[in-house]
């Protein structure tokens, strides 16, 4: 097979003894800034961007992809622990993994974590290998009308991000569809809501807010509770997924990896729906779902594949067009820029080994990691060991410091603030953060498409069943939801 | 004589003082405020700057990031800051003229003094691969006798690339074509791939590696001038319309000394003359693009009459 | 849950109908065409409808029961309190004091006051964590962090 014979090529890149160090610091960086609260892939891109310029442009790829990779690693580790989600696309891993934590099993979420990842990006990276071309042409057939029916299918997931009441959910949801409303309108071009702000002008930032809903948000309810010392200490139990783990993960896992490669192919897409989406579908296939929240393992597994196969989708868009489908890719892509080589079509001919040398640096990258991530899991469950008192300040320093450095500004640190204060009393009133963090991340997405397509199509709603992608996008949406309805009232029915 | 030889004392004390002063500009490191994300485009545009700096400025470079506000933020800040001539903020077309524009903003040009332009954006019309028109008159004839049909993507409403859109349709006659705008270049050109839009308009790097891949081909060039990495492609005035050059230039805060402005002027002149400079530029795929305060100020003013034109006929303008 | 329910209703709804309101000023446009305050205007009315159906129940049922009546001690609430004001602190003395100086100030805050350790323990975390983050922020990733007027 020709790829076999590429694949070659690309192995002899990453296992020249100078790549595969860089691979390895890439890795190591990206994970320890990840680890990072509040700091995701973006932030430790852009962080150890600058120490790659003197290197060649095989060996920088490869090492930002390395940070890349690790820092999506890094980030679940957050998530676990302390509830801090480094990422949007983290967001997930707290609902089920803190709680896993709190019932002292943060180590099978971290490991579980850890191998989902691995698979996931392994299986990822197959992909991208095989189907790059023919995946790069489908995901161009994605217009408007497809983004749009997509982000609504998103949006009826909402349902399944919750533990408590329905209604609640979707107050959450629609309160943070009008908080992604904020900011400059793209389509006609003024601004809305932000009552001049000039910070308003793109929008409340999502990170502030995902600190201060999962991480601040916490800290208070902590606070406040008596038995909250207790939890923490909770004895230690093992460090690595059992065997029951294994068992009830393997869908998930799977389900996952196959969903956020597909998720991450789109540009715009991205690893954060894929988690939300995944995060669903597990609950809505999931003999138990009332255990969704708790502390499932399934919970972690989904996402987390999910998270890093989206990743290794996202680069087929880069690799084969040119085309960066999210902010760090983008960042990849003016990275290959600087090293005078424009990614794209041309560049597996023109650029083999770089190219190659990328994918196989992958599959090396994906290892270094689950080698580098077990061992840390023993040393992560002992943080959670040092007193609570302690352990709150240091856990608050991470998310000013976090916040802060987005764009150098206070202003993100009283956003986060705020929504710590308003994530706390919500959940006291039994409002949950995440539904209303799906719709966040969605809601421009959504708006923007829904406009686009109507003018495209000159104003007819036809458009979206048209075309036949979308078509199909909004029936399974709609059938989500009947099932969803009648699930509730006929409950004897058979399925 | 007593009177005399005190008036001598005096004023050759403060002409030893002032040259004092100016020779001791500057005396630490000069910030660079870039209100853009690091990373992206400008950021590396100044970055290169700063770091072939320090023998032409007299002192090092550091490239901030103040982001926040499409930037806005950045501008803000470095409006308020002292007018000392060590903080420089790198404004453009957009952030400097435009944006107060349309919206009400805390500052405005007259802010700013402005130390010399380094570079400017390319920006260009790129069509879909498989069009009934085979360069841009050809597309003009077509949306002509085929009114309402194109639809044409941009970076989004109230973006220097609507407002060129516009604006060229105003000088043929009076295109009638929908705009679709994205969130940004990118998505926008992705569109134009997938053949969702006829024709987009948008910054030419991201958009060559398309343009070899086939997917979409370049019509014509916005800038003044055209560009080296699509050299075949014309722009826009050799085919009877106005373009514009979406400049990117260092800017002071209004009131810093007129010697001190010189001095950045000079110096920045100096270090785009720089083969250390326009090396790593080039790299990039970018040309350092000088233009000291007096050539650029009346170019700027011209620019700033335009754009208020163009807002207030498409109903942009701020209440 | 009752009281909790009539207050986030009632928020809820308020909440909701300014969006609307502030909606219709930005321009609805049609629905062929939806202008900039289209969509805000309709998921501010679901806001709206939704917070309703909360709120008006929980209006009805009126009367507290006996475990909110507990939980409503004032007690509970003075750490969150402390904790809040120590971020809103920081929050507005990071530009002037500069990084460390705010750091070890908070630390020692949240240390002392908030969760009562002793003085010789507060002083240590404070300053551990301060020369801690001092370096993993400052020198390594290099961030953009305010120093205060002694350059540190």
């Amino acid at each position: 097979m020709e790829v076999l014979q590429h694949l070659i090529i690309g192995f002899r890149v990453i296992l020249d003894p100078m790549n595969l160090l860089y691979c390895f610091l890439g890795c190591l960086g990206g994970t320890l800034v990840g680890v990072l609260p509040g700091f995701g892939p973006t932030a430790a891109m852009a962080l150890l961007l600058p120490s790659t310029f003197h290197l060649s442009p095989v060996s920088a790829i490869i090492m930002l992809s390395g940070i890349y990779y690790g820092a999506m690693y890094g980030g679940s580790t957050t998530s676990i622990l302390v509830n801090i989600p480094g990422e949007t696309a983290s967001v997930m891993t707290c609902l089920d993994g803190y709680q896993m934590a709190r019932k002292g099993r943060a180590g099978p979420a971290l490991g579980m974590a850890a191998f989902g990842s691995f698979i996931a990006g392994t299986i990822g990276v197959i992909g991208l290998m095989l189907l790059a071309p023919p995946l790069a042409r489908f995901a161009l057939q994605f217009g408007p009308p497809e983004y749009f029916s997509l982000m609504f299918l998103g949006l009826t997931m909402v349902s399944y991000l919750t533990q408590g009441s329905m209604i609640k959910a979707f107050i959450m949801a629609a309160l943070g569809l009008l908080l992604s409303f904020i900011g400059t309108d793209v389509i006609s071009g003024v601004s809305r809501f932000t009552y001049d702000f000039i910070e308003l002008r793109e929008g409340v930032g999502i990170i502030p807010i995902l600190m201060g809903v999962f991480g601040v948000a916490e800290i208070f309810s902590n606070a406040e509770e008596e038995m909250g010392r207790k939890v923490f200490t909770a004895e230690i139990k093992g460090l690595l997924p059992t065997r029951k783990d294994w068992i009830q993960s393997k869908w998930a896992l799977l389900r996952g990896s196959l969903l956020g490669f597909f998720l991450g192919i789109l540009p715009g897409g991205g690893a954060a729906i894929a988690s939300f989406v995944s995060y669903a579908v597990e609950k809505r296939f999931s003999k138990h779902p009332q255990d969704f929240g708790t502390g499932t393992i399934e919970g972690v597994a989904g996402p987390e594949s999910a998270n890093n196969s989206a990743t290794a989708g996202a680069f087929i868009p880069l690799l084969t067009l040119g085309i960066p489908g999210n902010a760090v890719t983008a960042l990849l892509l003016g990275a290959f820029m600087i090293h005078g080589t424009q990614p794209g079509p041309l560049m597996m001919e023109r650029a083999p080994d770089l190219f190659w040398g990328i994918i196989a640096s992958m599959y090396v990258g994906n290892m270094i990691l689950l080698v580098l991530n077990l061992p840390l899991i023993g040393i992560w469950v002992r943080i959670l060991k040092v007193p609570y008192s302690i352990l709150s300040s240091l856990i608050l320093m991470f998310c000013i410091v976090g916040a802060y450095s987005l764009n150098n500004s206070l202003w993100d640190i009283a956003i986060m603030i705020f929504f710590g204060v308003l994530g706390h009393v919500m959940k006291k009133a039994g409002f949950e953060g995440a539904p209303m963090i799906l719709s966040l991340v969605i809601g421009q997405m959504f708006e923007n498409a829904f406009r686009q397509s109507l003018l495209l199509g000159d104003g007819s709603f036809l458009i979206f069943i048209r075309r036949p992608i979308s078509a199909v996008l909004v029936i399974i949406s709609v059938f989500l939801i009947f099932t969803a309805t009648f699930r509730k009232r006929l409950p004897q029915t058979i399925q | 004589m007593r009177k005399m030889f005190l008036f001598v004392m005096v004023v050759g004390l403060l002409g030893a003082l002032t040259s004092l002063s100016l020779a001791a500009f500057p005396e630490k490191p000069i910030q660079i405020i870039n209100p853009y994300a690091a990373g992206g485009e400008t950021d590396m545009i100044l970055r290169i700057i700063a770091n072939a700096a320090p023998p032409h400025f007299g002192q090092s470079v550091v490239v901030v990031n103040k982001t926040g506000g499409g930037g806005s933020v950045g501008m803000q800040f470095v409006a308020k800051s002292k007018p000392d001539g060590y903080t420089i903020v790198s404004g453009s077309l957009a952030t400097l003229l435009l944006h107060p524009l349309m919206e009400k903003m805390p500052y405005s040009y007259k802010d700013f003094k402005v130390i010399g332009q380094f570079g400017i954006s390319q920006i260009g019309l790129f069509s879909k691969a498989d069009a009934p028109w085979k360069d841009f008159q050809g597309f003009v004839k077509y949306a002509k006798e085929h009114p309402g049909e194109i639809k044409y993507g941009s970076a989004g409403a109230g973006t220097i690339g609507h407002l060129l859109m516009e604006s060229i349709s105003f000088t043929a006659g009076g295109l009638k074509m929908t705009h679709i705008p994205f969130a940004g270049s990118a998505p926008a050109l992705t569109s134009l791939a997938g053949g969702h839009i006829h024709v987009s308009i948008g910054d030419v790097p991201p958009a060559i590696s398309l343009i070899e891949a086939k997917k979409i081909s370049p019509l014509v060039i916005t800038n003044t001038q055209r560009v080296k990495t699509l050299a075949n492609v014309p722009a826009l005035p050799e085919l009877g319309y106005r373009g514009v050059d979406v400049w990117k230039a260092l800017l002071v805060h209004n009131e810093t000394p007129p010697e001190v402005v010189k001095y950045l002027e000079k110096a920045l002149e100096g270090t785009l003359k720089d083969q250390n400079c326009i090396a790593p530029l080039v790299k990039i795929g970018q040309e350092p693009d000088f233009i000291g305060t007096e050539k650029f100020t009346p170019k700027m003013m011209e620019d700033d009459k335009w754009l208020a034109e163009i807002v207030a006929k498409l109903g942009l303008a701020k209440k | 849950m009752n009281q909790h329910d009539k207050w986030s209703g009632a928020i809820g709804m308020l909440v909701g109908l300014a969006f609307c309101i502030a909606s219709v000023s930005l321009g609805l446009g049609e629905v062929h065409q939806p202008g900039p305050g289209f969509l805000p205007f309709l998921v501010g009315a679901a806001l709206l409808f939704l917070s309703a159906i909360i709120f008006f129940p929980a209006l009805r049922k009126g009367k507290m029961t006996n475990e909110e009546t507990i939980a409503r001690g004032m007690g509970k609430y003075q750490k969150g309190g402390l904790i809040l004001l120590a971020l809103v602190f920081y929050n507005l003395a990071l530009s002037f004091l500069g990084f460390s100086l705010t750091t070890f100030l908070f630390v020692a805050f949240l240390m002392k006051i908030v969760e009562t350790q002793r003085w010789t323990r507060t002083i240590v975390t404070a300053l551990c964590s301060t020369v801690g983050f001092y370096f993993v922020f400052l020198s390594w990733l290099m961030l953009d962090l305010p120093t205060g007027p002694w350059g540190f």
